[in-house]
């Protein structure tokens, strides 16, 4: 794949999800972002208004990580969860699906859960979690068919605090939602070929909390 | 260890045994209930969707539904906290584990967290509120301020950590009772795998133990239906 590297640095969306985390760290992750062009900055909920402030005006988006990481609770919260953090500054929403309906196949449940959110995240970027490492490809290619269904912009494989993404995972996703939905791909991508190998199979986003490791590959490789 | 008065079976009534993850489904969470039913403890740990189900095969037992809010890696705002933590109350939960700020008490603003935790309590009504400093991630100072900041703001009992990989230490226990004594109850998470955990964890002053092994720590030559279903 011949890539740009301004275009390769626009599919990260650059991840800081631990849980020790100090303002100080987060706002070192949002100057990393600003200055190699990533996609986005993906934080949790209660980091959301200090990256806000921080990436105003850079073009650098925020993302959100919602439903971390259990994903196991009503729509109704999940909802609420979304919309309290658009308000406080989110531009793009990642939200971990409801693994349990999957697995005990309540449609309608999962079905109505993608609707609360798209609705919840109106404009903004919505991607779904499913966490596929739980799932079987038939269960992970049903909830693919709801996220289409119910027009999110992203499926995405995994919240990194399991196993995380696969290629032939991100294959299996892309050909069940491309080209109105997108998939990004996230959990365990550490190097370059990491990073191409997602991207070659259909990926599109990339989460990662390697980013800049990733940006000084690209250059010792490309330049 | 063998210092603690305590014989396994009789460790039942200070075990909160949780079953918490993300693809526990009603019917692994009914199995789970038949297996741990017999032996009366305290509490059951779930997840907020499972509270009106617990309370159902519960009814006639003196066993409590427990539940958890911003789990486990405590990012939600205090907001969605407060939704939660009002939805647990309104589907009938007697305590809820609820993460603290762990961005703000690792940027030092302990005002801030304080502030978060006296918004959950106050919202809580007669909901228990149970705050998670998650003691793993934190100095030994950090652990005394946080613990300080959350009596402050109202809430009088803690769970140590959240599990899932992250620990509490029998000196954790130690240093919190040292310091606070009988003011803080103290629940202990993450670690408490074997029957001489458990007693070391009593003896240093915890009030209960949450584990998601609760037969194993008991001494008991059996496994939780789900645990099967995993190793299968």
């Amino acid at each position: 794949m011949t890539m740009k590297r301004n275009e390769f640095a626009a599919t990260i969306d650059h991840t800081y999800l631990k849980i020790h985390t100090s303002d100080a760290e987060i706002k070192r992750v949002c100057l990393e972002a600003e200055k190699h062009g990533f996609a986005s900055v993906a934080i949790f909920p209660i980091a959301v208004p200090l990256a806000a402030k921080m990436l105003a005006g850079t073009g650098v988006e925020v993302c959100v990580a919602l439903g971390f990481h259990l994903g196991s609770y009503p729509p109704e919260l999940k909802a609420y969860e979304t919309e309290d953090a658009i308000r406080k500054g989110a531009t793009e929403v990642d939200l971990v699906m409801n693994v349990a309906a999957v697995k005990a196949q309540q449609w309608d449940l999962l079905r109505e859960e993608f609707r609360v959110f798209r609705e919840a995240a109106g404009d903004h970027v919505a991607k779904i979690i499913l966490e596929t490492c739980l799932l079987t490809d038939e269960e992970k290619t049903r909830a693919c068919e709801l996220a289409k269904e119910a027009a999110l912009d992203y499926v995405k494989t995994s919240t990194g605090y399991k196993e995380g993404a696969t290629v032939p995972d991100v294959k299996l996703m892309h050909r069940t939602v491309a080209p109105e939905v997108k998939v990004k791909a996230s959990g365990g991508i550490r190097t370059l070929d990491d990073a191409m190998a997602m991207l070659d199979a259909g990926a599109s986003r990339l989460g990662t909390s390697s980013g800049v490791s990733l940006m000084k590959a690209f250059d010792e490789q490309f330049d | 260890m063998g210092e603690g008065s305590l014989k396994p079976a009789e460790l039942a009534p200070y075990i909160v045994s949780s079953l918490i993850e993300a693809d526990i489904t009603e019917a692994d969470i009914k199995a789970f209930v038949g297996d741990v039913k017999p032996y009366g403890f305290p509490s059951l740990a779930v997840d907020l969707p499972y509270i009106d189900l617990l309370r159902e095969l519960l009814s006639g037992t003196k066993t409590r539904v427990t539940t958890v809010s911003s789990y486990p890696l405590g990012g939600m705002t205090t907001e969605t906290k407060i939704r939660q933590v009002q939805y647990a109350s309104e589907h009938g939960a007697y305590d809820i584990d609820v993460s603290m700020n762990y961005l703000a008490i690792k940027s030092g603003d302990f005002g801030a967290a304080a502030e978060d935790v006296r918004r959950v309590v106050e919202a809580a009504g007669s909901l228990k509120i149970v705050m998670i400093p998650q003691v793993a991630i934190l100095t030994n100072e950090e652990k005394l301020r946080t613990c300080e900041a959350l009596l402050g703001a109202g809430c009088r009992t803690i769970k140590t950590a959240s599990g899932f990989g992250w620990k509490t230490e029998v000196e954790d226990v130690l240093l919190i009772k040292r310091r606070f004594g009988d003011d803080l109850e103290i629940e202990v998470s993450g670690g408490v795998r074997t029957t001489e955990d458990a007693l070391a964890m009593l003896k240093a002053g915890a009030e209960k133990l949450h584990t998601s092994t609760a037969f194993q720590v008991m001494g008991l030559d059996k496994e939780l239906s789900y645990r099967k279903k995993e190793s299968a």
